[in-house]
């Protein structure tokens, strides 16, 4: 597919998503993920798989569309309580905190959020462009790919998601065997045989990953919040106006040359499984503050340092669609789950989605468009509302998190065997935090496991029991020797944190 | 030194063992091809390799102090787990509606520290809102309990 088909194919999109109950899904979606990554508690990840039951038996592209509004959204909230009151809403939000919050401080905190919007707006669209010119390229190449590549691409995501998540390999590993491990149980696709079901009736289903991520997500995060009580408070002399929001020509000549790297080096962040936003925004941080000529102002108050790592983060999300869309890979937790989404609702990511649901492809992409400017219109007047629903809502958030975690998981099957299983990941998902293990390398072994198991068997019934076939494959044999490389990731990540971090800030946790 | 990584550690070393067990008498190579116990024993390995890494040597700062989970701030995650599963069990007797208001009442009383009536309007409130969006417009059939069944 050529540029202009792209472009013409992406036309359609629009046009399909001018439907209202689009839209307005598109709304709801959008204003939910700045909900979720205002409110400490629930994750993206947590909170789509709570919206998934809900989206049973609606469009497809309806649900997705909302779903995804869900998870772009979140990049955009988590901004808000990172500028204003030092508390990263989202993982990827974290070096926002550096800069964003001395500019409050100052009484800047306006000027702050509305170059991020901005940032965010400019960088959005730029990576879903490239996403709009990349992802069918890509599907096309992956369509010349066998089980071997298959096997050699989840290799790679499962090493990469393993070996940035933590600084503990140690740890990341025992998180991916054991997720591995526990997408086993049932019966085997193969063969038939019942493996790991004790007998049980009920475990020769599996088991099903959306109760594992509300319980590690959701009701993990909430328990744990409750541990890290944080009276927020706003920094002194804070008056948010909408006159104060927008910055003033100079102010964005200074940002520009930031906003413009910023999405470019988030972009291609965003492509790679395992490095995504958080990575993405410490990456342009560190690149802005090296070629600053006033670099002592990085960490008390520089417009780049907001400017900078929040283009990288949105631009990121638009690059983490690509191996999404084109070859089902996921880069996330959240990603993953955003693809056990589209399985739930009978449409396989991947090389074919472009050819057998080239409508629901393209008015996804497209509802991204739409729902990148919602949300800079949400994230620049609405953020004294956003600011005002953060402080009341202190007082009931953990009841609101529990029940919606408790209800989501039963509305999944109408099984309270879900809830139980959601109940033991959730205590799983405690003990996780407080080991520093990261769940996120668990979630994406529980829904990419079964294909590379599959993968894996039908390569060597190709090859006739020979292992050498993922060798003998130029494509599954680069990719097998990155991800091996990869081991020695965690390495660098770790000086890259230590190294772009102010000192007067401690290095943040990473995001599980 | 007791510690989240040790019995984690621990727990996960015993239930390999458990595994490995389970999947004993299942084929490891088929024609050709892996057989149903491949996955499982590979992945077993791994698993057994890396809990005992954290098992044999723990980072100091996931210590476990029982007595810390009963002392705040710790209790108020405690509690909230445990309601949840009181929840869980009642629903089978009570039914959603009245277990999610009752349920909201417990952790607002107790763990949010409200008075009691505004605990309870919001509660009444919330269980209703829920009852109306779930079962009303999403029609998701909510347990009715054996007592309202």
């Amino acid at each position: 597919m050529d540029i202009m088909s792209a472009w013409s194919s992406l036309g359609g999109g629009l046009e399909r998503m001018m439907d209202p109950a689009l839209l307005l899904m598109c709304f709801a979606g959008t204003l939910s993920g700045t909900l979720v990554g205002v409110l400490p508690g629930l994750g993206p990840a947590a909170a789509i798989a709570i919206l998934l039951p809900m989206t049973y038996g609606a469009d497809p592209l309806t649900a997705l569309v909302g779903m995804a509004g869900v998870y772009y959204g979140a990049m955009y909230g988590g901004t808000i309580t990172s500028v204003l009151l030092n508390v990263p809403g989202e993982s990827a939000s974290v070096v926002t905190t550096f800069d964003g919050y001395p500019l409050a401080k100052k009484g800047k905190g306006g000027l702050a959020l509305g170059l991020a919007a901005i940032g965010s707006l400019a960088a959005g669209t730029v990576g879903l462009i490239l996403l709009t010119l990349l992802a069918v390229p890509l599907a096309h190449a992956a369509l010349s790919f066998g089980p071997p590549e298959y096997f050699a691409v989840m290799l790679l995501a499962f090493t990469l998601i393993s070996a940035l998540s933590s600084d503990s390999v140690v740890k990341a590993g025992l998180s991916l065997f054991l997720g591995l491990l526990l997408c086993t149980v049932g019966q085997d696709v193969v063969s038939g045989m019942p493996r790991l079901t004790f007998g049980s009736m009920q475990m020769l289903d599996g088991v099903n990953f959306l109760p594992a991520v509300v319980g590690m997500f959701g009701l993990a995060e909430v328990m744990q919040g409750l541990t890290q009580k944080t009276e927020f408070a706003l920094a002194p002399g804070q008056r948010l106006t909408l006159r104060s929001i927008f910055p003033g020509r100079a102010d964005l000549k200074e940002s520009f040359g930031a906003i413009t790297r910023g999405s470019f080096l988030g972009f291609v962040f965003g492509l790679l499984p395992g490095t995504g936003a958080t990575i993405a925004s410490f990456m342009s941080y560190g690149v802005e503050k090296r070629i600053s000529k006033h670099p002592e102002r990085f960490g008390h108050g520089a417009l780049q340092g907001v400017a900078g790592p929040e283009s990288a983060n949105n631009s990121a999300s638009s690059g983490e669609f690509v191996p999404l869309l084109a070859l089902g890979i996921p880069g996330s937790a959240t990603t993953a789950v955003l693809i056990g989404a589209f399985i739930l609702l009978g449409i396989q990511p991947g090389p074919k989605l472009f050819t057998d649901h080239a409508d629901i492809a393209w008015g996804l992409i497209a509802s991204l468009y739409i729902g990148n400017v919602m949300l800079f219109v949400q994230n620049t007047a609405m953020i004294p509302f956003f600011v005002w629903l953060l402080m009341v809502s202190q007082r009931c958030l953990p009841v609101i998190v529990a029940s919606l975690c408790f209800i989501g998981v039963y509305s999944i099957n109408n099984a309270m065997s879900d809830v139980w299983m959601m109940l033991a990941f959730g205590a799983l998902g405690v003990v996780f935090k407080a080991s520093n293990i990261p769940a996120a390398p668990l979630i994406i072994a529980l829904v990419l496991g079964p294909q590379a198991e599959n993968a894996l068997r039908q390569s060597l019934v190709i090859s006739m029991g020979s292992p050498l076939v993922f060798f003998e494959r130029p494509i599954s044999a680069s990719l097998i020797c990155v991800a091996m490389t990869s081991v020695f990731l965690p390495y660098l990540h770790r000086r890259l944190i230590r190294r772009f971090t102010p000192t007067h800030i401690a290095a943040p946790e990473r995001e599980s | 030194m007791w510690n989240y990584e040790r019995a984690l550690g621990l727990v996960l070393l015993a239930s390999s063992l458990v595994t490995a067990w389970a999947i004993s008498d299942l084929p490891f190579l088929e024609d050709f091809t892996l057989g149903p116990a491949a996955a499982p024993a590979i992945y077993l390995a791994g698993l057994f390799a890396c809990a005992v890494y954290i098992a044999a040597k723990p980072a100091a700062e996931s210590s476990l102090r029982l007595g810390a989970l009963v002392q705040p701030p710790n209790r108020d995650a405690v509690l909230l787990f445990g309601f949840v599963v009181l929840l869980a069990s009642a629903v089978y007797v009570v039914g959603f509606a009245l277990g999610i208001f009752v349920f909201s009442v417990a952790v607002l009383l107790v763990i949010q520290r409200w008075r009691l009536v505004p605990a309870l309007l919001f509660s009444a409130a919330w269980a209703a809102a829920l009852q109306f969006l779930f079962a009303h417009l999403l029609r998701i059939p909510f347990l009715t309990g054996v007592l309202f069944g």
